[in-house]
């Protein structure tokens, strides 16, 4: 398949667009904006470099698995203790030490709870989980687009996702 | 689906209507499935007001300064390229963001020109001038109007029907616009006549333009742009299809 658009001018149609969402993407993966926009940075290098290889119809989905990947690339350089890719409960109890007991009404707490407790609890939250949560609450991505930016399938975005609220929900001091 | 994914995916808007209405009666009628359901409803929204990440102009002016070029290349002679670079980002702020965007649509881009001619006309009240089916009656429509008119071929059984044209009006010059229809998809065909010494046959070329695909070709005295939101496979197949049965006509 033929592509003779410069680069600069399909990087401005595909990937400028979707600037703040890659932002916002990286923004709560590194867990402040300074770092993230040296992701971005790097990742909108790799998306110009390979930006005639992109034939698919989501730059959207197609720039964040790019941020995505530029951001584990740099965690694993900057802060190889905060990776954790895990599915494994066991594993996060370790983490976050044993839970107390539920303090009722818990949804009042949720919702009471300050823009920085949410923050926090997002941060606490292993990768894995913190990203799902993110592509789909923040940036908005369907099951669809999740799927492709993650390359899992749909049910696994389900069950990670419903997952992630479950442990952000605990997070935010309840206990089912 | 545990009931648990049920009630995420039902808050994410990714249930069928059908399966939220079951679910919201049972949440009505189990405390326990109520009481997941207000848990995640509030985890959900607590996320959703997390506050937003706001791009600075300086980043956007940054990344929209990207060099494509490889990177050995892009060191050489650094400190000219320092200071040309924070002369440029002076000047993007003194002037604003506004100047990004028209600086690069000073340029006439036909291909630009015929996404929004696209665009347009989807937003329109019809796009289409003349309504038709049969290429004999659109070819003769854009004769009498135009002076001219392309190789006009239905390609219904290959299933992309021809609904008709209309006249477009690309760098001040009007042309006719063949207008088909795939499933949902509205396919443009813009042809511009080529001038004296222009190369008559030119192979497909792929483009985006105002979040469009299109394909871009010459054939037998004519620029054709094909453009629609559809995906690369089906307007390749379109095109293809074309280049066949109009060369044929």
């Amino acid at each position: 398949m033929l592509d003779e658009t410069p680069p600069p001018a399909k990087f401005r149609e595909i990937v400028l667009p979707y600037l703040a969402d890659a932002l916002v993407l990286a923004r709560w993966l590194t867990g402040n904006t300074h770092d993230a926009e040296d992701v971005v940075q790097e990742a909108c290098i790799r998306a110009l470099k390979g930006i005639n290889g992109f034939q698919g119809d989501n730059g959207r989905a197609w720039l964040l698995a790019i941020v995505r990947n530029t951001c584990f690339t740099w965690l694993a350089k900057h802060r190889p203790k905060s990776l954790i890719l895990t599915d494994d409960p066991a594993g996060m109890e370790a983490i976050h030490g044993a839970r107390g007991e539920a303090v009722t009404p818990e949804t009042e707490l949720i919702l009471q709870a300050q823009a920085k407790q949410v923050e926090q609890a997002l941060m606490n939250l292993p990768t894995r989980y913190r990203e799902i949560a993110v592509l789909r609450d923040v940036n908005g991505l369907s099951y669809r687009e999740i799927s492709g930016v993650l390359a899992v399938p749909i049910g696994t975005v389900m069950s990670r996702l419903a997952r992630a609220r479950f442990l952000l929900a605990q997070e935010l001091g309840l206990k089912k | 689906m545990s009931d648990e994914q049920m009630i995420h995916a039902m808050l994410d808007g990714e249930l069928s209507a059908d399966d939220a209405h079951k679910l919201l009666r049972r949440i009505k009628a189990e405390p326990d499935l109520r009481h997941q359901y207000e848990i995640a409803q509030a985890t959900k929204t607590a996320l959703e007001k997390l506050p937003a990440t706001t791009l600075t102009p300086s980043f956007i002016a940054k990344i929209s300064q990207l060099d494509p070029k490889p990177e050995g290349e892009a060191n050489r002679d650094n400190s000219w390229r320092m200071i040309a670079a924070s002369v440029v980002l002076t000047a993007l702020f003194s002037s604003g963001l506004t100047y990004v965007i028209l600086s690069s649509a000073t340029k006439f881009d036909p291909a630009a020109a015929i996404a929004a001619g696209h665009r347009r006309s989807l937003l329109a009240a019809s796009p289409i001038d003349i309504a038709s089916s049969d290429s004999h009656t659109v070819k003769p429509w854009f004769d009498s109007h135009l002076g001219l008119s392309p190789p006009v071929v239905d390609f219904a059984a290959q299933g992309f029907a021809l609904v008709g044209g209309r006249v477009e009006v690309i760098d001040q010059r009007p042309v006719p616009s063949l207008v088909y229809r795939h499933n949902e998809h509205l396919i443009s065909v813009v042809a511009v006549p080529l001038a004296i010494g222009e190369s008559a046959e030119e192979k497909p070329k792929h483009l985006y333009a105002g979040g469009l695909q299109l394909i871009h070709l010459n054939q037998r005295g004519y620029a054709y742009w094909f453009v629609s939101d559809m995906e690369w496979a089906q307007l390749d197949s379109f095109v293809a299809d074309f280049q066949v049965g109009s060369n044929n006509n």
